[in-house]
């Protein structure tokens, strides 16, 4: 489970994500910026999956620029 | 030269999308005189599926579509390829090397169909994700943000189609997926935070099973 300093981190972000654009998980559906920060807020299992790669990019992003 | 084949559905946008940035697989298939079998849309079904799988001998597929665990599906959701108690057909896959751009079959589909002696299976085992933009569903093709996920997931199926090894094509993968996150970050470092996490999630979730080594010969 996501801490919530993470969760905050997260949601900061997908402020930033375009309005046009959207995220496709198969036939779980398509998520746009308020449906994605909807389910982060919401802890749900796409909440968490969002939470696990934006955290897993920042982290390999730290290891790319060291 | 061999005989090739890929499952084309578009009954909504995410298959359309797939199947539409398949257009470089087929052309790759036609330059390297692969015969090509193709089942687009509607034709993407279980029994055509199966028709093809047994009457043609395949030695590569590539299956686009929706997936879970357990099956891949084609037109309107069909499951066509399943290691489900209803379906079980993953013995087709045997000799093949499959290839399959879904959801989730890289788990129980993928260790199935090596069961039953496929040659090589690549799949991915979670939820294979997508960027696109919503004001181009009716032109998948010109949408940037979805350019780099196809341009990255199609190197297997091109590699493969031109005489490399399977462990070769997923190589080439990841070249590609470096030279596209640097692109990305050097050509607009906003837009990539959106996009390289999700790149970078397709490949943590990306199965090779089977012979690593095999080739499409």
């Amino acid at each position: 489970m996501a801490s919530e300093e993470e969760k905050k981190l997260v949601l900061a972000r997908l402020a930033t994500m375009p309005l046009d654009m959207e995220l496709s998980l198969g036939d779980t559906g398509s998520f746009d910026r308020e449906q994605l920060i909807h389910e982060v807020e919401n802890e749900t299992k796409v909440g968490d999956l969002v939470i696990t790669v934006y955290m897993n990019y920042l982290r390999s992003f730290k290891q790319r620029v060291r | 030269m061999a005989v090739f084949l890929i499952t084309l559905p578009n009954h909504d946008d995410l298959t359309d999308y797939c199947s539409k940035w398949s257009t470089e697989i087929l052309k790759t298939a036609q330059e390297s005189l692969h015969q090509t079998k193709k089942l687009e849309g509607s034709e993407a079904n279980r029994k055509n599926f199966e028709s093809k799988m047994t009457n043609f001998n395949p030695s590569f597929v590539v299956l686009n579509g929706h997936g879970n665990s357990k099956s891949v599906t084609g037109h309107a959701n069909e499951a066509i390829l399943s290691c489900d108690e209803s379906v079980k057909n993953e013995r087709l896959s045997k000799d093949k090397i499959t290839y399959i751009r879904a959801c989730g079959c890289g788990s129980e589909l993928g260790n199935a169909c090596i069961t039953a002696n496929c040659k090589s299976f690549i799949g991915y085992k979670e939820k294979f994700a997508l960027i696109k933009s919503k004001n181009m569903v009716s032109r998948p093709l010109d949408d940037e943000r979805a350019k780099p996920f196809f341009e990255v997931s199609n190197q297997i199926p091109i590699a493969i189609l031109k005489g490399n090894t399977v462990e070769e094509a997923v190589e080439k993968a990841d070249i590609k997926l470096e030279k596209e996150i640097q692109r990305l970050m050097t050509n607009d470092s906003f837009l990539a935070s959106h996009i390289i996490p999700w790149l970078l999630w397709n490949k943590t979730i990306r199965v090779v099973l089977g012979n690593k080594k095999a080739t499409i010969g």
